[in-house]
């Protein structure tokens, strides 16, 4: 690629964000109350696609448990904001660090297993935490707790505060995903999702990038979903620590291509769309999607972002590429 | 206590069941299904479904249901899966996990979201004396039937050309081509043969107990953590496996009802940790 | 028995085979030389079935084999002993040994004949295959490709990793296995060896056949040009 057109494509990356981050700017203003929940949901929802997706796509970390972190962000939030009394908004980097610790306490766990098994593995430690709050009256038992502190936030601002909340976790996470694929652990983590092993042998301390990237992955999974119960107002274990997460995050980067960092934004645009279009569906609607999922996976290795860029070479996010390795 | 031990180790030895099946997906494509589980519920549903057309006992169906069950598994193997493979170990994820939603949402459908089971008829009160216990005879045999299935793995695999071809294939698929093994139908006879040995735990488990179109999920979990418990390449250990988790379950039962799936999960875990190749890998 | 002509092969856009022409009669021993990156393994690859190719023809015992699978070629009588030997970890040396059978030919081999032949290995027959010495266990992989009953053996890097004394072995092995009347293709690096155990030579440089003739009317200086591509 020639510098000419690399920076075309920076330009043209930097008028997309700009404008993406105008029209998330300009929603709360034109938008109504119904469309803002939407818009909330697919801001936490997109973040959280797109933390996945480095995790999967890129560090090796295929986690079927992913809702733990989920589950855990809006524990953490709701717990400390009820008992501090203070604005829940101003504690999402609680959340986040929340999420964070309990990265660096299940990677000891995590990282014996590799593959589908680290999949499955990380399924099982949801399940405990799940299982655990559900045993714990502290945190409601079964029955979850709510949002009690939001009263003090007057009932108008409730909902604008929720979108910024969403809009920033979203955007700080765009932010850390670009700044992170074009440092030079971007390149060594390419080089991981390529061949692991000839990874560690450039000099990339495999070990040590994947707990990175899942420590911040998982902070930032928590503070989105953190962001996400600031709009539900209430959290139990079976929603909180749904598997139904996962699936919705996977169905979103399978449609729109894994290991792209462009295919969650197109996946998750695609889902929402889907989902009220099918509302009256129902259990239809899970078979369409789930039938989707195959035949993408099956067809369209590189989900429809692969397709598209295969028909308009452009990139959304000023991200290095770097030449496809030849096999020899 | 005794009754509960009894009780936790007929359990673990459908468990082992749900697990042999994997782990030989598992060892030989490196590979997991994540519709395992819901492919097992789906078992149950179609002896249920077997029984009402017919009258019959759910053990008398239950060949034509295994044989079915076989063919779906080598199907998924031959129409879907084989046409991923060497892209890695993710795209057999997605393609299960899609199968998995598709499975749930469609026995849903079909047969409501109320959970079922099958009618064990005679066996249901039928017990025998020992000694001093009084055993149920359902329980038993489901014990007597996957020792046998056990057993019967064991021998095909150390005793037959079968065998040998999948130890061979599972060790290096690429010079298992070069010696003229057929590692494609190697595959799918071992993706129907996992489903197929998974479907005899799944009417045991029915008739014993309660299933419904979401347990899928838990089942493929304990069929996971009985592999990963017991060591995997390892048959016997499998078995070991799942009596360990039946029992822990049922350590955890005692408790309370809910905790059965915690205690589980938690044994899983810190054997992971202490023994992260399993207690009985070779 | 072998007759390969205009044979152009390569992974994807990368192309290695230009055009190779090579005959081999039944029961001759061809030794195929050239450097690292010449084609030597990929035209192993492609004669075994694990390549496709793009161009051209391989003739086998009267029939083209081309776009045919390894697992059918096998059966047909082609097998490979591949290099670095790659014996089944989890299988008994016995157990190696048998699954040569799955190509179903009929033939005279047998695990008794195999063991009479390698006579250091009936002892060994239920050990670990991997617990064997490296010589050991390149006679095991040369008894597992025969109890194929194979018309040919592709033998990549026999001597790889091996002790000269182990190599020795190997050899005198390969020449009690050509007098069964086998066809044979090696590939070795030991280029003096290559020619004192081979009726015929070919060398490949650049994906081409650079030299070819009888191994023992060889002009050792046209073979290093050959090799090497000097002058």
């Amino acid at each position: 690629m020639t510098s000419m057109t690399a920076n075309m494509n920076l330009v043209r990356s930097i008028i997309f964000l700009c404008v993406a981050l105008a029209a998330l700017a300009i929603a709360p203003f034109v938008m109504p109350a119904k469309a803002m929940t939407i818009l909330i949901e697919f801001c936490a929802v997109l973040a959280l696609a797109l933390i996945w997706n480095v995790l999967a796509g890129f560090a090796g970390l295929f986690l079927m448990g992913f809702q733990v972190f989920i589950g855990v962000g809006g524990y953490v939030l709701f717990v400390t904001a009820n008992q501090m009394g203070v604005v829940p908004f101003y504690l999402l980097p609680v959340a986040a660090l929340g999420g964070g610790l309990l990265a660096v306490a299940i990677a000891p766990a995590l990282f014996r297993l590799s593959g589908a098994q680290l999949a499955i593995g990380s399924w099982v430690i949801a399940e405990i935490v799940r299982l655990v709050v559900y045993h714990t009256d502290a945190l409601g038992a079964g029955g979850g707790i709510s949002l009690i502190v939001m009263r003090i936030v007057p009932r108008v601002d409730r909902l604008p505060l929720t979108y910024g909340a969403a809009v920033l976790v979203l955007v700080i996470t765009l932010l850390a995903i670009v700044l992170l694929m074009n440092s030079k652990y971007g390149l060594a983590l390419r080089a991981m999702r390529d061949n692991e092993v000839a990874a560690e042998a450039l000099g990339v301390n495999v070990f040590w990038m994947r707990m990175a990237v899942l420590v911040i992955g998982g902070a930032l999974a928590s503070a989105a979903g953190a962001a996400y119960y600031l709009l539900a107002l209430n959290i139990s274990p079976t929603s909180g620590f749904s598997i139904n997460w996962t699936a919705t995050i996977l169905f979103i980067v399978i449609l729109g291509g894994i290991g792209t960092v462009e295919g969650p934004i197109l996946g998750a645009i695609i889902y929402f769309a889907l989902r009220e279009l099918l509302i009256d569906a129902g259990t239809a609607y899970f078979i369409a999607i789930g039938t989707l999922a195959i035949m993408v996976t099956v067809f369209l290795p590189g989900g429809l972002w692969g397709l598209v860029r295969r028909l308009v070479p452009f990139d959304l996010l000023p991200i290095r590429k770097v030449a496809p390795a030849r096999r020899t | 206590m005794v009754e509960i031990l009894l009780n936790g180790i007929f359990i673990g030895s459908l468990y082992a069941l749900f697990g042999i099946g994997l782990a030989l997906t598992l060892g030989l494509m490196r590979q997991i299904n994540l519709a395992h589980g819901d492919l097992i519920v789906l078992s149950a549903y179609a002896a249920l479904e077997a029984t009402r057309l017919t009258g019959l006992h759910p053990l008398i169906v239950m060949p034509v249901v295994v044989v079915g069950m076989y063919f779906i598994g080598w199907a998924l193997q031959r129409v879907l899966i084989e046409r991923v493979m060497g892209r890695g170990e993710t795209s057999p994820l997605l393609i299960t996990f899609g199968l998995s939603m598709v499975l749930q949402s469609a026995m849903q459908l079909a047969f409501t979201a109320d959970t079922a089971s099958l009618d064990p008829g005679f066996l249901g009160p039928a017990s025998v004396q020992i000694g001093p216990l009084t055993m149920g005879l359902l329980p038993i045999i489901t014990f007597g039937v996957s020792v046998g299935v056990f057993a019967l793995t064991a021998a095909v695999f150390n005793a037959t050309n079968f065998g040998r071809s999948v130890r061979a294939t599972a060790d290096d698929a690429r010079t298992a081509t070069l010696m003229g093994i057929d590692t494609k139908s190697i595959f799918s006879t071992a993706m129907g043969l996992s489903i197929a040995v998974s479907a005899v735990a799944a009417i045991f488990f029915g008739m014993r107990g309660t299933f419904g179109p979401f347990v899928g999920g838990n089942w493929m979990l304990y069929a996971f953590e009985t592999v990963i418990l017991g060591g995997l390449g390892s048959i016997w250990g499998t078995f070991a496996g799942g009596l360990i988790l039946g029992v822990s379950q049922a350590l955890g039962g005692m408790i309370q009802p809910s905790f059965a799936p915690l205690l589980g999960h938690i044994v899983f875990l810190v054997v992971l940790l202490v023994r992260p190749r399993g207690l009985f890998a070779k | 028995m072998i007759s390969i002509t205009n044979l152009h092969a390569g992974y994807g856009a990368l192309a290695v085979l230009f055009g190779i022409e090579l005959k081999v009669a039944r029961g001759d021993c061809l030794a195929l030389i050239g450097a690292n990156g010449a084609g030597k393994s990929t035209l192993f690859s492609t004669l075994s079935g694990l390549l496709d190719a793009q161009q051209g023809d391989i003739q086998f015992d009267g029939q083209s084999i081309i776009g045919l699978s390894p697992v059918t070629i096998v059966q047909r009588g082609l097998i490979v002993v591949p290099e670095g030997r790659r014996l089944f970890a989890s299988l008994s040396v016995e157990e190696n040994l048998l699954l040569g059978k799955n190509s179903k030919r009929q033939g005279n081999w047998t695990l008794e004949r195999i063991y009479d032949l390698f006579p250091t290995l009936g002892p060994l027959r239920h050990r670990n295959a991997m617990a064997l010495s490296g010589g050991q266990q390149q006679l095991v992989a040369i008894g597992r490709a025969l109890m194929s009953n194979p018309l040919a053996l592709l033998c990549d890097e026999l001597s790889l990793g091996l002790s000269p004394a182990a190599v020795d072995v190997v050899y005198e092995a390969l020449k009690t296995i050509r007098r069964e009347g086998l066809t044979t293709i090696i590939v070795e690096q030991d280029i003096g060896r290559a020619l004192s155990s081979s009726d015929n030579f070919a060398c490949i440089r650049h994906g081409q056949i650079a030299l070819a003739g009888r191994s023992d009317q060889v002009d050792r200086s046209a073979i290093s040009a050959a090799y090497f591509g000097t002058h």
